[in-house]
């Protein structure tokens, strides 16, 4: 399972959607998203009805879109469209159960997002979303890698979740880590089979079953069925509030946790993988912040029991 | 690589079991009643609903109780316990499971956010279990023991179809062997009052493909199947249902909600799911529409398959009209329909259907067909959002 990278469009904590992760990271300590004039991005008609994770993910979709030939759309989020849902129980438990708007359930849906950017790029070709929690983004891009291969095609796939007042329950766990905060964050790749003109290439990709313990081993498994090397660079992170936090340079390769640029969020491995894109990519402004890599593999640890992983290579 | 159906589990509004849905479809035996448990001011309504209670469905499912499982993953893990039978891990069979949803779990998440907004104490919830989700597909793959490959979907009402799309790709893309597939989806608070707000419920039983339908009627269901390899099935040896030989999946990029007058996207999703299968459109033998009974849905869809099927349409009809919509869970509900139909060379009944609509001269299957060769069957179903999936099943 192979696919090439072409475009990346990120929005995060850093001023990514405009220019990239690499240059804005030395000035990075916000723990608040930095959002685009969405007018400027996306259509009035549209951009009046969506709630924020859809603006999010509908912006950075588009962007990616520009000027590409696009035969699928695949969307994973954690979360997907939750805060809508809240919403509209809040809004008949208020009005004890009397008809409402069906606005907010209309936007409940997760599959908004794929569907509002089928609609504002008038893409008939396959549509799906993907919400398995923390290994919502790898479930997408297992399914775009393939669709690429099956369909020699380029595929729009990116992952999304915005921070929801929800999000506080979980304080419990929270307590045992009071460095995590738990953040949001969009990021849409164009991947295709073409070389030309591609950023990266996504060797490998796939999730694995482990105990933190035994994580090394399950990595080196599938680097060993994958036929891949040794990586010169581990960009790790966090999609949960983990109980148990990996300190240590996995397989012995200098390891970087990503999710403390970007926050913990369910589908922060998007954001991994517009960095890994950028790495190698950049070689001499990744210098500059401390990366020297080649080959990179992404290491996002969902709930100290489901791991995805993806292994990015550079174009020679 | 071929891809086999070996496995079905099923609990609908018209049977805990397999057996007991065919019984009910033969017999013409529908499934829509008053839905109970629900807020005095829809206490008329009607729907599919699985007369058990949650302690019930859970000691159906071979537990004593899951206080904290939401009823549509009890639906679901009834269902994936039939299906699933008496298999076991082998180390050598890559297994996976893929469940689809829409935000059936939100009666639970609607208690817990009261709680949380009436500041209660007593509710701790880490915030993994607040919502549905992935939890089902967590949860299911525990409680069988299946270790591999998991994955949730959430397209609307086609989630358990892309399902089972997505493990026949995995399977022949040779990264899984065999596949658990499916959905659940209960009658909740949460989704009454979203299609009310959308004035798309009906408040008689639903009429699919009658001139005057007004809307549908919620069901609600756990469905899964087994998916495998012919790989798989040289060391599983179990028996073939059915093979799964063409599938589609297309958006119709039309409006959030409301399907296109043409039905673009059922049309293109046709069409590949046809390609495929190197069939004609003539070599279909019966269609389980999607058919919800709502005036748009009925219209565009049978706009879609005079587009394909032109004038030589093979029986079609909508057992949602036995079961009501059970959204997530319906591509799943009506795959296993259409293998039976197959099997049983039959076609069911469309309930509650008088008069045809004006447009076509077409009209659904009004009573049983059963002196009828059926080898080939379209199954179609759609969702908010534009997804529009077909799945091509063969003898």
């Amino acid at each position: 399972m192979k696919a090439y990278i072409h475009k990346c469009s990120t929005l995060s904590v850093l001023d990514s959607f405009n220019g990239g992760i690499l240059s804005k990271l030395k000035n990075s300590s916000s723990h608040v998203l930095i959002e685009p004039a969405y007018k400027e991005i996306i259509t009035g008609s549209y951009l009046r009805r969506m709630s924020k994770v859809i603006k999010m993910g509908v912006a950075a979709a588009i962007t990616a879109a520009k000027d590409q030939n696009i035969q699928g759309i695949v969307v994973g989020s954690g979360a997907g469209c939750c805060h809508n849902t809240v919403l509209f129980i809040g809004e008949y438990n208020e009005r004890q159960e009397e008809i409402l708007s069906p606005h907010s359930f209309i936007q409940s849906t997760d599959n908004t997002i794929a569907g509002q950017i089928a609609l504002i790029l008038q893409n008939f070709s396959y549509n799906i979303t993907y919400i398995q929690k923390g290994l919502a983004f790898e479930n997408a891009l297992v399914d775009a890698v393939l669709l690429s291969e099956e369909n020699n095609a380029g595929i729009l796939i990116g992952g999304v979740d915005e921070w929801i007042p929800l999000f506080e329950l979980g304080e419990t766990t929270k307590a045992l880590h009071p460095e995590y905060w738990i953040g949001e964050g969009a990021g849409f790749f164009i991947l295709s089979q073409a070389k030309q003109n591609a950023l990266a290439l996504i060797s490998a990709c796939g999730i694995l079953q482990s105990k933190p313990d035994s994580i090394e081993n399950e990595l080196h498994s599938f680097l060993d069925e994958h036929q891949l090397e040794i990586p010169d660079l581990i960009l790790y992170g966090n999609s949960f509030v983990n109980e148990v936090s990996i300190d240590i340079d996995l397989l012995n390769v200098k390891t970087v946790h990503y999710s403390d640029i970007c926050g913990i969020y369910f589908t922060n491995t998007a954001f991994g993988m517009n960095l890994g894109t950028e790495i190698l990519t950049h070689p001499s402004l990744a210098k500059e912040n401390g990366f020297n890599a080649k080959r990179i593999l992404i290491v996002n640890n969902f709930n100290d029991a489901d791991w995805g992983v993806i292994y990015l290579s550079a174009l020679s | 690589m071929k891809i086999f159906i070996t496995g079905m589990g099923l609990i609908t509004a018209i049977g805990n079991n397999v057996e007991e849905n065919l019984h009910s479809l033969v017999n013409g035996k529908g499934g829509i009643s008053t839905v109970e448990g629900i807020p005095e001011i829809r206490k008329n309504f009607l729907g599919g609903q699985v007369k058990m209670l949650n302690s019930e469905l859970s000691t159906l499912a071979g537990a004593s109780e899951f206080k904290e499982v939401h009823r549509s993953t009890l639906l679901g893990l009834v269902a994936a316990k039939e299906a699933w039978g008496n298999r076991k891990m082998e180390k050598d069979i890559r297994t996976g499971v893929i469940y689809g949803t829409t935000i059936g779990g939100i009666n639970l998440n609607e208690f817990v956010l009261n709680k949380f907004k009436e500041n209660d104490p007593s509710i701790k919830v880490d915030y993994k279990h607040t919502h549905d989700y992935s939890f089902g597909t967590d949860f299911i793959s525990s409680q069988l023991g299946i270790e591999g490959y998991k994955a949730t979907i959430s397209t609307a009402c086609s989630s358990a179809a892309n399902s089972i799309l997505v493990g026949a790709r995995l399977i022949k893309a040779n990264i899984l062997d065999r596949v658990l597939v499916g959905g659940a989806e209960a009658i909740t608070n949460y989704i009454l009052n979203g299609f009310d707000s959308l004035m798309l419920y009906d408040d008689e039983r639903c009429k699919p493909f009658d001139e005057n339908r007004k809307g549908l009627n919620l069901g609600e269901a756990g469905c899964f199947l087994v998916i495998e390899s012919e790989k798989s099935l040289l060391k599983t040896k179990q028996k073939k249902l059915a093979e799964l030989v063409g599938w589609g999946n297309a958006c119709d990029a039309f409006h959030q909600t409301a399907s296109s007058p043409t039905g673009h996207g059922a049309v293109l999703a046709m069409e590949q799911a046809l390609k495929m299968a190197n069939i004609l459109p003539e070599q279909i033998d019966y269609i389980n529409t999607h058919g919800t009974g709502t005036p748009n849905n009925d219209l565009s869809e049978s706009t879609a398959m005079k587009t394909i099927f032109g004038n030589k349409m093979p029986p079609f009809n909508s057992t949602k009209s036995f079961t009501g919509h059970t959204l997530a869970a319906a591509g799943g509900v009506e795959a296993i329909y259409s293998i039976l139909a197959l099997r049983n060379n039959m076609v069911f009944a469309n309930l509650n259907y008088s008069q045809p609509m004006k447009e076509f001269s077409f009209r659904p299957t009004t009573e049983l067909i059963s002196n009828i060769s059926i080898n080939k069957v379209l199954s179609s179903s759609f969702g908010f959002g534009g997804n529009c999936t077909e799945l091509i099943f063969s003898e």
